[in-house]
């Protein structure tokens, strides 16, 4: 049967797919969808994976946040990156500060691609506007450890068309019957105002670069909207791997750093899951001050 | 995904490609449109790779993410499907001896029915298979099936029978 079929199809075109191309967008579909898991217990994230799922399935095409001032377009469309620097070399320099800042903080690590598995940072690079992103694996000799980052130039995450609707995004959310809801809008936390979650720890303050800072540390139960599981400590280089005591909990550091025209979001998350492995390395490597640390570099940002 | 699981994927793909872009072709009979369902259906499956290798019918796992990607695609509106005044006679037996033209009475099928077709017969999926994909009753599946077989009648109708 399948055989006169395909005798009737013939012979097929050659192929248009890009498998590299869906590596890519799996990866960062991937990549933005741990993140939002991470931040699902602390308040807007969990707005944001809504949205995402809203978008994704009704065709809603998400448009940038108006509340918050975006910079002036190149003319190409995309945002500004520095004076003189091409999106190459700004990837470089993201790169090499990450690297470093990582090193730095955890002496011996070894720093690998957590997609690939290839050694070293690498970035995905999304664009109009450009957002540099990153899932990067770190090994030492207390486990493995796992940082999400994002740079982006002026306001919210943006997204290109692969992972549309999945970073932050305001718009009308439309329904399964078809009814537009009403306009929702969410964003990541740029405030420990913002928290929902109260068992969360947040710390708030301005960096030496006059950037502002948000660390927050907190713990859930994965799966459970709105987060339950309280924070911990963390581990700092060569502490003990952090056990949160429970099934399928997610801990996690969050650091976003507001500058003037740019944001850098960071996160480094842990999920113990007992009789299985979790998607989550079971060690936090840093704590939450060490990520702030990192994230504040001025290398980190896209923009001036 | 690990290298391990990113590199056991790829492998899967390069395998699986060829049947994967036949088969988006027979729901919609566009080369260009299956190759963006089969993209489509990919990063869908690279997103739930450690799941849907844990399936317990990993081909029939990707069927389905394809099958619904093609039904979601009709939904969009550039997709959508004219209105016609009247539908065409579908009991229009095909020449002897023309395969082709199994392809155009496929295409003359409601979406499900063709869906069904496809899953049963070119897929090799099973009933409670092509139901659990189609989120409908095993009775649907063989009611549908069978009058997308009668649809088909004739010579058609041997070829999926035999």
């Amino acid at each position: 049967m399948r055989n006169i079929i395909d005798e009737a199809i013939g012979a097929s075109p050659v192929s248009t797919v890009d498998v590299d191309g869906v590596v890519a967008a799996g990866r960062r579909r991937t990549g933005h969808r741990r993140l939002a898991t991470v931040g699902a217990g602390i308040g807007t994230l969990a707005v944001v994976g809504i949205v995402a799922a809203l978008a994704l399935t009704s065709g809603l095409t998400p448009t940038p946040a108006p509340t918050q001032a975006q910079p002036a377009a190149s003319p190409d469309g995309s945002a500004p990156l520095r004076d003189g620097e091409t999106p190459e070399q700004a990837e470089q320099r993201l790169v090499a500060a990450l690297t470093e800042g990582l090193t730095a903080a955890l002496p011996g690590v070894q720093l690998s691609d957590g997609p690939t598995g290839q050694p070293g940072v690498a970035l995905f690079v999304g664009a109009n506007p450009t957002v540099y992103s990153g899932d990067i694996v770190l090994t030492t000799a207390a486990g493995e450890g796992e940082v999400f980052f994002e740079s982006w130039p002026g306001g919210q995450p943006a997204s290109d068309s692969a992972t549309r609707g999945e970073a932050s995004v305001s718009g009308s959310s439309t329904a399964a019957d078809g009814s537009t809801g009403a306009p929702v809008e969410s964003s990541w936390i740029e405030s420990c105002a913002d928290l929902s979650d109260t068992n969360a720890e947040c710390e708030e303050f301005v960096g030496p670069g006059g950037q502002k800072v948000v660390v927050v540390t907190a713990g859930h139960s994965e799966g459970a909207q709105g987060g339950a599981g309280g924070s911990d400590p963390g581990a700092g280089p060569g502490a003990e791997p952090v056990d949160t005591g429970q099934s399928g909990e997610i801990s996690f550091h969050y650091a976003y750093v507001t500058w003037t025209n740019a944001r850098v979001l960071m996160a480094i998350a842990s999920d113990l899951k007992r009789g299985e492995p979790g998607p989550y390395p079971g060690v936090l490597l840093l704590t939450g001050e060490q990520l702030a640390d990192i994230a504040m570099d001025p290398d980190l940002t896209v923009a001036s | 995904m690990r290298a391990a699981e990113e590199a056991a994927f790829r492998e899967y793909v390069s395998a699986a490609m060829e049947r994967l872009r036949r088969t988006a072709f027979l729901y919609c009979r566009d080369w260009h449109t299956a190759d963006d369902l089969v993209s489509t259906t990919l990063v869908k499956l690279y997103q739930h790779w450690h799941r849907a290798q844990q399936a317990s019918r990993l081909d029939a796992y990707v069927h389905g993410i394809l099958a619904h990607a093609w039904l979601d695609e009709r939904r969009r509106p550039w997709r959508r499907e004219r209105v016609v005044p009247e539908l065409p006679d579908l009991a229009q037996p095909f020449p002897a001896g023309d395969g082709t033209a199994i392809l155009a009475m496929l295409a003359e099928l409601p979406p499900r029915r063709r869906a069904c077709l496809v899953l049963r017969y070119y897929c090799d999926l099973s009933v409670d298979q092509t139901a659990e994909i189609l989120g409908i009753s095993t009775g649907t599946v063989k009611s549908q099936t069978a009058r997308a077989l009668e649809a088909l009648r004739g010579p058609a109708t041997q070829l999926f029978q035999e």
